[in-house]
């Protein structure tokens, strides 16, 4: 595992090319370019929060900033969870033809992900006084907030790499997962809305640290309890070593089943 | 080009890569295999009675030594690719041991780790940072293989748009270009016309003068026989034969010819 990192370590040059060669490819196609990057997460959360506002019967302003807090972590989790899952296999030359550092593949998405989300952040940030939210003092915990979640979604981005790779229609099984767990998570709705023993399981749900961590600083103004942060931390530590022990392992086998 | 690569080349000495017992297990891979819901339903009906695996090399104890240019010949499916992947650090062994040094240059397939999407221009700097080779000795070196390449305008132009010889050229050029220790070559030189020829043949002979190790897959054996100081015959895995280019490749007519 230490090797894992090392070699991750040692090949900048290359993550920074495969970053731009990713970004190429993603922007390069469509007539918008980088503007796609500020386009789509706002109609998201502009059409959502309109027609959620609306059906809760909630504050607009207050429910757009609460629906702001989770889609950007989700949609970060998400989106590299996805593109990861697609890294090894729809790179196949690469893992086939040349002895490079594999783990650089599910890791190109998630640091051109977690620009994405950072961006999105940042106009959430500008947004803020149109919709008439304070800047809280709580706000100066966020950069743990990331690096939490962004360590997680690495050890995730591992381990959906390797799935993929062993079963190709695992991707499928992803896609809906999340569609799934999306709707599960409290992005759209407010956990003050749960009652009963909802209340009380929902916070078995892995995403609901990391939500807390950008929700309860940004939306609240409060610090995230000692409870989410290390939740948070447990879950960050698992993933990522469950995702590097397990691609240490399993990276010698790739090169048969694609 | 007539020029004999034994004459040029100096006394293999150094030993660069080492082969103990090497062998390379495939299994057969069905859609099946590949899929959860495939897994799945072979746990509960399992395909017994099939050979699902096949070594496509076994035992290999083969030295290649600084300043050889080795052939490897052998019928379709003998195992020269996999061999070549092997010496290339893509795959591992699956049994036995192999040593081989860090700077391996490896033209596995005519278009080698190009990418379709991306210019000649940007492919360099891609080919660079996947090789280990600083950016900034790839800028200083790009007016060289842009030269050699030939590519003219094209060097800016998606390489999806290229001949397979413009791949070829492209592809050479750069795997050449920073004096590998070892270049492995398959098929490569077969892709381009006579003059690319001519001119991958003279950098190779200039690489071997200064040390490095080739190793070619190659069926033009005539090419084998005037650019290699060695072949190795490979059939069915295993080697049928090493010794000097002209004598394999005499092996090899006579009994695949």
């Amino acid at each position: 595992m230490r090797r894992l990192f090392g070699e991750a370590a040692g090949s900048r040059e290359l993550f920074a090319e495969l970053l731009k060669v990713q970004m190429d490819q993603r922007y390069s196609g469509s007539v918008l370019g980088f503007v796609w990057v500020l386009a789509v997460p706002l109609i998201t959360i502009l059409s959502f929060s309109i027609i959620f506002s609306g059906l809760s019967g909630w504050n607009l302003a207050d429910y757009g900033v609460y629906f702001f807090c989770g889609y950007v972590p989700w949609s970060f989790f998400q989106a590299s969870s996805l593109h990861a899952a697609e890294s090894i296999v729809g790179n196949a030359f690469y893992a086939t033809r040349l002895s490079m550092p594999k783990q650089l593949l599910p890791l190109a998405p998630v640091a051109l992900n977690g620009l994405d989300a950072l961006i999105t952040l940042a106009i959430l940030f500008a947004l803020m006084p149109l919709l008439g939210a304070p800047f809280h003092m709580s706000m100066l915990c966020l950069p743990a907030s990331i690096l939490l979640t962004f360590s997680a979604v690495a050890g995730v981005a591992l381990l959906c790499a390797q799935a993929t790779v062993f079963f190709r229609d695992f991707r499928y099984l992803l896609s809906s997962a999340l569609f799934l767990w999306f709707f599960f998570s409290p992005v759209l709705w407010k956990p003050e809305s749960l009652h009963g023993p909802l209340k009380e399981f929902y916070r078995l749900n892995p995403a609901v640290p990391f939500l807390e961590l950008f929700q309860l600083p940004i939306r609240q103004g409060i610090l995230p309890p000692a409870e989410t942060w290390m939740l948070a931390s447990a879950w960050s530590v698992a993933l990522v070593l469950a995702g590097a022990i397990s691609f240490a392992g399993n990276q010698k086998r790739f090169y048969y089943y694609l | 080009m007539k020029q004999s690569a034994a004459k040029l080349a100096p006394r293999p000495a150094e030993r660069l890569i080492q082969l103990s017992g090497a062998g390379v297990k495939y299994r057969f891979m069905t859609d099946a295999d590949l899929t959860l819901r495939g897994r799945v339903a072979n746990l509960i009906r399992p395909r017994n009675g099939q050979r699902r695996e096949f070594w496509a090399l076994k035992g290999l104890n083969l030295d290649f030594s600084r300043g050889e240019v080795v052939g490897l010949v052998g019928p379709n499916g003998s195992g020269k690719s996999t061999l070549l992947r092997l010496l290339a650090g893509v795959i591992e062994p699956s049994e036995g041991s192999i040593e081989r040094p860090g700077r391996v240059s490896a033209l596995l397939e005519p278009t080698g780790v190009l990418n379709g999407n991306l210019s000649g221009r940007r492919n360099a700097f891609l080919y660079a940072a996947l090789n280990g080779i600083p950016r900034s000795d790839m800028a200083a070196a790009l007016p060289r293989i842009e030269e050699f390449a030939e590519l003219g305008p094209f060097f800016e132009v998606a390489v999806r748009t290229y001949s397979s010889g413009m791949l070829a050229r492209l592809a050479f050029s750069l795997a050449t270009q920073f004096k590998p220790e070892v270049l492995l070559v398959d098929e490569l030189l077969s892709v381009g016309d006579e003059h690319f020829q001519k001119k991958s043949y003279f950098r190779m002979m200039k690489l071997i003068e200064r040390g490095s190790l080739v190793i070619v897959v190659s069926h033009h054996l005539g090419f084998l026989e005037s650019a290699c100081s060695r072949a190795v015959l490979l059939a069915g895995g295993e080697v049928q034969g090493d010794g000097p280019a002209g004598q394999i490749v005499a092996a090899y007519r006579k009994r695949f010819g």
